[in-house]
């Protein structure tokens, strides 16, 4: 997977706008090709309390990567090696 | 094109009844081995998972048992093999994965 480029900062910094550091993808970060839908305790980071595959901007994971999460999320669900859903004798604020 | 069809790499999960016996197990690889014969087929490797729980239940199933299977087919036959495991009862859940093309003509 190919890394993603950042636009420069300076020009934003020159308007004297605030500039928050992106951080790199997590998945790319540890050279992670393709999310395999068997590796249950890498994908186990990416999901909320709920079991719902966590949003971007939660995790930071770039659009490639997210994509191939979703796949092996979907896979695995299908396997019932993962539940599409918290089990509803928790709410998810206590699964969290 | 030369007038065989070339193999296909696939990846095989299958789940089947945690509850059924050991021998019931075998009976199911020996079924698969040799319908993979008939069809030119070659089973790489045979993962096994064993007794799992389920992570929701399918219909009355809560643990299954599980395989995983890596095996040479030629692609026009894995209709006919998910055709053959849906007949399977003891078989909760199967799913298949294409793998890369092997050979000198990979990506073609």
């Amino acid at each position: 997977m190919r890394e993603s480029k950042r636009p420069p900062v300076e020009a934003e910094r020159e308007r004297g706008e605030r500039v928050r550091k992106k951080r790199a993808c997590p998945l790319c970060r540890r050279g992670i090709e393709e999310v395999d839908y068997k590796d249950m305790g890498l994908i186990q980071e990416f999901l909320t309390g709920k079991a719902s595959i966590a949003p971007r901007r939660r995790t930071g994971t770039c659009a490639a990567h997210q994509r191939s999460l979703a796949r092996a999320v979907k896979n695995a669900r299908e396997l019932a090696l993962l539940p599409f859903t918290a089990d509803h004798s928790l709410t998810w604020r206590e699964r969290r | 094109m030369e007038e065989k069809e070339t193999a296909q790499n696939y990846e095989m999960m299958v789940i089947l009844k945690g509850e059924i016996p050991e021998e019931e197990m075998g009976f199911f690889r020996q079924k698969l081995d040799d319908w993979m014969q008939e069809k030119r087929g070659t089973i790489h490797n045979v993962e096994v998972w064993g007794k799992r729980g389920l992570a929701y239940a399918i219909g009355s199933h809560t643990e299954g048992y599980y395989l995983l299977l890596y095996f040479e087919l030629p692609p026009s036959q894995v209709k006919s093999l998910e055709k053959a495991l849906r007949l399977e009862e003891n078989l909760i859940r199967f799913k298949i994965f294409k793998k890369e093309r092997r050979g000198v003509h990979a990506g073609e």
